[in-house]
């Protein structure tokens, strides 16, 4: 996927101009337009949902802290993600047995409004994504949750752009085929 | 028409990551024309990411005013003027007043007298310190107090209002919530309220009320996990009362029925008509109908988030530790 700057990205960059001419209020906006983005990335990585405030919170004050250093030629939202991405791992390193309490369903709570049946498929979808490697969650996120293009998440994941793309193409392939096997052995049970 | 395997297996995601190009278009339609495989995995693939969209993307979810705060004292911290030795600076004028006060004979009077009398309070300080241990020890433990409670994590739209005795309120600005009044959280939304390091997780449109030491459930879901000092706390509800002696449990009101389930510790139920269950066993779930019976549980919704969301934990741990009844300890007494 070949994009320009959105109108976003155009807003990012003047935002973060009016922070580094002195004005800090102009970092709230920022903030509120990507907190979910930032706190869903360090979900998968933490799974744990004070963690991930906590690596949520420490990405924007790194951010800004560090925002002189910003190449404001180019997009935040892969700048800011990769820090997301970072401290997720550094956090996850430092204590991968801290699960207790975790709230990651609270995600899928969002639409509880929906009839059974699309909870149902929508677990079972779910279920079979987290059976995948961390890594290629982290790749569905990127692509399909938050719409990267590939130089994007080449960017954040600091891997060339084809080795992107390559482990996306095999990474689809792995969910479907899992799909499919589950899908069979749950026919299978249920004859 | 061809059944041989593929040539170009990665053809149909090239072009479902990138629908408005007309010469990838072009060039899958001609494709398919030949190539049965694709044309059988091509439905597969366009369900799959359309589902991938949809579970992938990140819930509508900001921060709270808490966490907000703590962004901004970070931010301007780091910008607040400094001198050259990275000291703060003290204001001139300040400095000059200071000196004039002290250079009059009534100030050092005043200062004198307040010296002696800082001796003698500093004595008596030494004095009650000795007895005082215990105090320290009674605020370290002190019981649980519901009504020192903030709000740490929303999910909601960044918009949607919650019902404080039937007035709106914005979620997403609410820092915590007063003892006494009646909350109606909005649908599809969800709270996590913290005290000392207990926390709730309230969901499923719940409308609650906090006091000091408890937790009104009217309607909807709370999850609880208490820790510290927490044997005055107590979850009533329309059909029972809960009273915890362990950490962790959840309770969601359904159709009439109050459904309990333990995740770790104990519990003691007492319904409204007098019967009374403990849960003393990880997973065990118990459900109390508009009665005030107990009867077997049926719903799946009180699993416990830890049950569900334990990566070490094989599906038939799960079966094993999930819907054990609790133990009835006495019925209508």
């Amino acid at each position: 996927m070949n994009r320009n700057f959105s109108d976003a990205a155009e807003n990012d960059n003047a935002l973060i101009k009016k922070m580094i001419e002195g004005d800090t209020s102009a970092f709230e906006p920022l903030v509120k337009r990507y907190w979910n983005q930032v706190f869903f990335v360090c979900m998968k990585y933490l799974k744990n949902s004070e963690q991930a405030s906590d690596a949520a919170q420490e990405t924007f004050i790194s951010a800004f802290t560090a925002i002189e250093g910003f190449d404001n030629s180019r997009s935040f939202k892969p700048w800011l993600l990769k820090i997301a991405v970072n401290k997720s791992i550094r956090q996850l390193n430092k204590d991968k047995a801290s699960l207790n309490f975790s709230i990651e369903k609270s995600i899928g709570m969002q639409h509880n409004s929906e009839p059974a049946k699309v909870v149902e498929e929508r677990q079972f979808f779910d279920d079979c994504i987290s059976r995948l490697e961390l890594d290629d969650q982290i790749l569905f996120i990127l692509r399909h949750g938050l719409d990267l293009a590939y130089d994007e998440i080449a960017v954040i994941l600091e891997k060339p752009v084809g080795s992107v793309k390559g482990e996306l193409f095999r990474a689809r392939k792995k969910l479907k085929d899992l799909l499919e096997k589950a899908d069979g052995k749950e026919v299978e049970t249920n004859v | 028409m061809s059944e041989e395997k593929c040539q170009n297996p990665w053809l149909i995601q090239e072009y479902l990551d990138a629908p408005e190009d007309k010469v990838l278009e072009a060039k899958f339609n001609e494709h398919i024309k030949i190539c049965s495989e694709c044309r059988t995995e091509f439905l597969k693939y366009k369900n799959m990411f359309q589902s991938l969209k949809t579970s992938m993307t990140p819930p509508k979810l900001q921060p709270t005013p808490a966490q907000m705060q703590k962004i901004r004292e970070a931010v301007s911290t780091k910008v607040s003027p400094k001198n050259a030795s990275g000291k703060p600076e003290l204001n001139p004028g300040i400095l000059n007043s200071l000196m004039a006060f002290l250079l009059q004979p009534a100030a050092v009077t005043a200062l004198i007298i307040l010296a002696a009398l800082s001796a003698i309070l500093v004595n008596i300080n030494k004095d009650n310190h000795r007895h005082s241990n215990n105090d320290l020890t009674v605020m370290v433990e002190r019981n649980l107090n519901f009504s020192e409670n903030r709000v740490e994590i929303v999910f909601a739209d960044p918009e949607i209002k919650i019902k404080a005795d039937n007035l709106e309120q914005n979620l997403n600005e609410t820092k915590s919530f007063d003892t006494g009044k009646d909350y109606e959280l909005p649908p599809n939304s969800t709270i996590i309220v913290f005290s000392g390091s207990s926390k709730v997780k309230i969901s499923e449109s719940a409308k609650f009320r906090i006091s000091s030491n408890g937790f009104d459930l009217f309607k909807g879901k709370a999850e609880f996990n208490l820790a510290g000092k927490h044997d005055n706390f107590r979850l009533n509800t329309p059909l029972g009362e809960v009273t915890p002696i362990g950490t962790e449990f959840t309770a969601k009101l359904s159709n009439n029925n109050l459904f309990i389930g333990l995740i770790k510790g104990k519990i003691a139920i007492k319904t409204v008509n007098g019967s009374v269950m403990q849960l003393d066993q990880k997973g065990q779930t118990c459900r109390i109908d508009q009665n005030g019976n107990f009867q077997e549980p049926e719903d799946p919704a009180p699993k416990s988030p830890e049950l569900i969301l334990n990566p070490n934990q094989t599906p038939s741990d799960q079966n094993n530790s999930h819907n054990q009844s609790g133990n009835s300890l006495e019925n209508n007494y």
